[in-house]
């Protein structure tokens, strides 16, 4: 297998082999539409795309939440949702047009010709059957032999890098892991070679040493079988480092086309440009701010006429606001080149504009004295107690864990899944008893005390949670959630209420009118500065956001570190911040703890940590985070099992 | 290095105003309007007006024996009149009285006691899985056994029906509950609730309850079906409302005797059984969908 083989060199070769001869085109998406009717109103949901993609090229579709890219993906498939209609455009497929298939031969190219790999591996696959089963039964419905796909499904696991294929064919999916769940998946899709892959987001739900090793199979399989793939990304490092071509669409359009070198060395749409800026870069220098695009990806069914982006575009001009722009060969490209690069945009031309390069005022330390403000000794958590009913041993999740955080400062907590880091948050602020060792919050000793004292650490320590969707309560406005806590607590008189909530939900950058809308009509970046200003009323010292940005789209993610940044800088609030994503990590973190399997392996100043990791582990993920700087030494796939 | 230009971010944090419909309030109104809905609001709305209006103006009362026993259906007796002359149509319609009367008072207190302990699971774990045992048990003696045995400690009659009623519905509300806390109590926001200090008793009545009482009402309108036939089934054996008050289960227990001479006898309470359950289960179907769509 290609183990020792790094993701660039690969990526290199591979791309060389692909382009000549004028490779056969396997899809060939022409002016789709599709329309979704909701209630009583129909919108396109996208509108005249168009691409295509070649045998052996892997073409990356990018997009925030609504952009279409999923749509896109499932009418291509004939899976689009009842609401949905296609209206306008053709899909071919080798020279078929797909729109004009029976049902029945449609199923017949599904899951045979045509593979498709979803983005949640456990809802994915039957949990009541051995992956050999789901995998035979792929390859028995496209006409396998009983016998060839016993011994198909054995290979296709060896295939996509399952150690000790010929056991685990008889293993049931939530025996395998996380990233090998996913590798099953696109087993199951490639089972019978297809021409074409689609993968929707497949490497999301995965940690990155996965997320490396799952995308890297992706490449080698296009490889080795010759497919077209279609990856379909919120992450543009990912595209940058895997794809041949790529295709940047928001609100329902296709906004910019072309080859991957192209379109990254030389931007034409401000969206792409403003996404460039605004993803966390690994490899640059802390930042005092990340580069924002203010506002948010507009609703599926309130979006602006003209060009989708107008709103949120420095460049706009009254044009953009009425007319959208045709997505046309950017005029400056060089007409011998093949494959074109194509933008819709009326001010490609000025495009240059917007600086690729990230706001480059650098962060200024504050070298104010280093009050300690959390302390954690040695803190022990486990699952589960010996009790009359089980008799099993408590599960420890966190063993022996020391840190210390600083008013003033943030303290970043990065780790894969499972090594324990949410369980320790959710300890900090005491959701979850402490087993051993203690935990000092504003010099007072809290990991014992169960229940007595409880009031007074709410008031010190907050908490900011993941999921802006379940973590606010959807029967309550805005108001009520924030109102709450002055209430419980009687933080603020009667009279001041209305003034304190003002305060607190300018001080997190919402508009007054919030305040009387139901959580589910907010986006979840709004939602998730309620989440902020909810810890805030209650005037805490310390806060723990738990995976603040990871639910939110990119251009949204920046906001909310700066805006976490700002907080902790004007109100001298300590933070502590559980991430996997290291480079939001390393722009908002003074220093750093690496956990890996609840304890703490590296802790470090986050300069240091970023650019001389100490521990292997550091390194590895390091290596493993697209967009890496270290990806020249990345670990083999097989890196995790 | 250029400058970028910006966008006036003030412009971009007002969002056009949006219809803000509370969370259920429209959506019930919505399922009640449907079809099936509207068709069982309706029947139930005129069975109630007749079981209350309609006695004013019969000749007879339920309990006015009149000259002719087992009388044929006709002239003034629509229904004919029963073995000791009563008026059947009169009886009918008290007999149903009783039973809407029965059954809801007995589901109401079912639906809060149950959910009530239910809940109690949030506040203290103990004492929330003692009930639940108390459920389970409940739970796997049949309903028809509990009712006698609740009927033979008590003494027959309107209270022990409706005593039966509670303790054979209350363990379904008690355990869909339970079931719909765990699934709350798995979502941030009660977690957030609690880092935020407040107390169990708070975030289980002011954050939790809200949040699951759709299922109550889906629960209700079925255990209302349900209730129905269990007043149904005691009478049948003799243990439900007593002689001489009529109830629909003591008349298809008496006109079964002469189901092949007075075949409207029994069979007319069976019909307003059928409907009044048919109705309640159409009901919480509706309510039901109402839920899952939102």
């Amino acid at each position: 297998m290609t183990n020792g083989d790094d993701m660039q060199d690969l990526h290199a070769s591979s791309r060389a082999a692909a382009i000549p001869p004028p490779a056969e085109l396997v899809l060939d998406v022409r002016h789709l539409s599709v329309a979704l009717t909701l209630g009583d109103e129909t919108v396109n949901v996208i509108e005249d795309v168009s691409f295509s993609v070649a045998r052996g090229e892997i073409l990356g579709v990018v997009g925030e939440s609504g952009s279409g890219k999923s749509i896109t993906a499932l009418s291509v498939m004939q899976m689009l949702p009842k609401a949905a209609k296609v209206i306008e455009g053709s899909i071919e497929y080798r020279g078929r047009d797909l729109l004009g298939l029976q049902e029945s031969a449609v199923q017949k190219l599904r899951g045979g010709e045509i593979g498709m790999v979803f983005q949640d591996p456990m809802a994915f696959l039957n949990p009541l059957m051995t992956v050999g089963q789901q995998l035979r039964e792929v390859l028995r419905l496209h006409g396998a032999s009983k016998k060839d796909a016993a011994v198909r499904a054995v290979e296709l696991l060896q295939l996509v890098g399952v150690r000790d294929a010929e056991n685990r064919v008889d293993a049931f999916p939530h025996e395998f892991s996380g990233g090998m769940r996913q590798r099953v998946i696109i087993a199951l899709a490639v089972a019978n070679n297809p021409t074409l892959l689609i993968a929707d987001e497949p490497t999301t739900a995965l940690d990155v040493t996965v997320q490396a090793g799952v995308l890297q199979l992706l490449t080698r399989l296009r490889d080795q079988l010759g497919m077209g793939l279609v990856l379909i990304t919120h992450d543009i490092q990912i595209v940058r480092e895997v794809c041949d071509s790529v295709m940047v669409m928001y609100g329902g359009r296709v906004l910019e086309r072309g080859p991957v070198e192209e379109v990254f060395a030389n931007p034409r749409q401000p969206y792409t440009r403003e996404l460039m800026r605004s993803t966390p870069r690994l490899d640059a220098a802390r930042l005092r701010r990340l580069s924002t695009i203010p506002g948010q990806p507009p609703d599926v069914l309130r979006r602006p006429g003209g060009c989708p982006f107008h709103p949120r575009c420095p460049l706009a001009v009254d044009r953009c606001r009425t007319e959208m722009p045709p997505l046309a060969r950017w005029q400056e490209q060089k007409q011998e080149q093949e494959r074109p690069h194509d933008v819709a945009c009326w001010r490609a031309a000025d495009a240059d504009a917007i600086t690729l390069e990230p706001d480059t005022t650098p962060f200024q330390a504050v070298d104010a004295e280093r009050t300690p403000i959390l302390q954690i000794v040695d803190a022990r958590v486990a699952y589960g107690r010996k009790s009359l009913w089980s008799r099993s041993e408590p599960n420890e999740v966190v063993k022996g864990v020391s840190l210390t955080a600083y008013r003033g400062r943030t303290l970043g907590l990065v780790g894969e899944s499972g090594c324990g880091k949410s369980t320790l948050a959710r300890t900090i602020v005491g959701l979850q008893p402490l087993a051993g060792g203690t935990i000092t919050i504003a010099d007072k000793e809290w990991g014992s005390a169960r229940s007595t004292g409880r009031r007074e650490l709410r008031r010190v320590a907050q908490m900011v949670f993941q999921d802006p969707y379940s973590s606010l309560n959807p029967r309550h406005t805005i108001r009520d959630i924030l109102t709450e806590p002055l209430v419980v607590h009687d933080i603020v008189p009667r009279v001041r209420r209305d003034a304190r909530l003002q305060e607190l939900i300018s001080l997190v950058g919402l508009p007054k009118s919030v305040l009387d809308r139901y959580s589910y009509q907010l986006s979840g970046g709004q939602r998730q500065r309620v989440g902020i200003a909810r810890a805030l009323a209650m005037e805490p010292q310390l806060i723990v956001a738990d995976e603040p940005v990871s639910a939110l789209d990119v251009s949204v993610q920046a906001q909310i570190v700066n805006l976490l940044a700002d907080l902790r800088d004007e109100l001298g609030l300590a933070l502590v911040v559980i991430a996997h994503d290291l480079s939001v990590v390393r722009h908002l973190c003074d220093e750093v703890a690496v956990m890996q399997g609840g304890r703490i392996v590296e802790l470090a100043d986050s300069e240091t940590l970023f650019t001389q990791p100490q521990h292997p582990y550091t390194r590895s993920l390091l290596e493993a985070a697209p967009g890496s700087p270290w990806a020249a030494a990345a670990a083999p796939e097989e890196g995790v099992a | 290095m250029t400058m970028n230009p910006s966008v006036d971010p003030a412009a971009l944090n007002e969002e056009p105003e949006t219809k803000a419909p509370r969370p259920g309030r429209g959506r019930y109104a919505k399922a009640l309007r449907t079809r099936p809905a509207v068709a069982s609001l309706t029947v139930l709305a005129l069975i109630v007006l007749v079981a209350v209006a309609l006695p004013f103006f019969l000749p007879y009362g339920p309990n006015e024996q009149g000259r002719e026993a087992l009388a044929a259906p006709g002239g003034t007796h629509p229904l004919g009149t029963d073995e000791v002359g009563r008026d059947l149509l009169a009886r009918l319609i008290a007999g149903t009285r009783v039973d809407l009367l029965v059954t809801l008072i007995a589901v109401p207190i079912a639906a809060v006691a149950g959910t009530l302990l239910g809940l109690i699971g949030a506040v203290s774990p103990a004492t929330g899985g003692f009930f639940q045992r108390v459920f389970e048990v409940l739970l796997g003696v049949p309903g028809i056994i509990l009712g006698i045995a609740v009927a033979m400690a008590m003494g027959a009659g309107e209270t022990a029906v409706i005593v039966a009623i509670v303790l054979i519905t209350a363990p379904s509300f008690g355990r869909q509950a339970r079931s719909s806390l765990l699934t709350q109590l798995s979502r941030e926001y009660v977690a957030a609730a609690e880092v935020l200090g407040y107390s169990r008793v708070r975030v289980t009545f002011r954050h939790i309850l809200p949040n699951m009482v759709d299922v109550v009402f889906v629960r209700f309108a079925m255990e209302m079906a349900r209730a129905i036939t269990i007043e149904g089934s005691l009478s049948v054996v003799g243990l439900g409302i007593q002689p001489p008050q009529a109830s629909l289960g003591a008349l298809i227990s008496d006109g079964s005797a002469y189901l092949l001479d007075r075949p409207l006898y029994a069979m007319a309470p069976v019909v307003v059984v059928v409907v009044l359950v048919f109705c309640y289960i159409a009901l919480s179907n509706a309510l039901n969908k109402a839920v899952l769509r939102s």
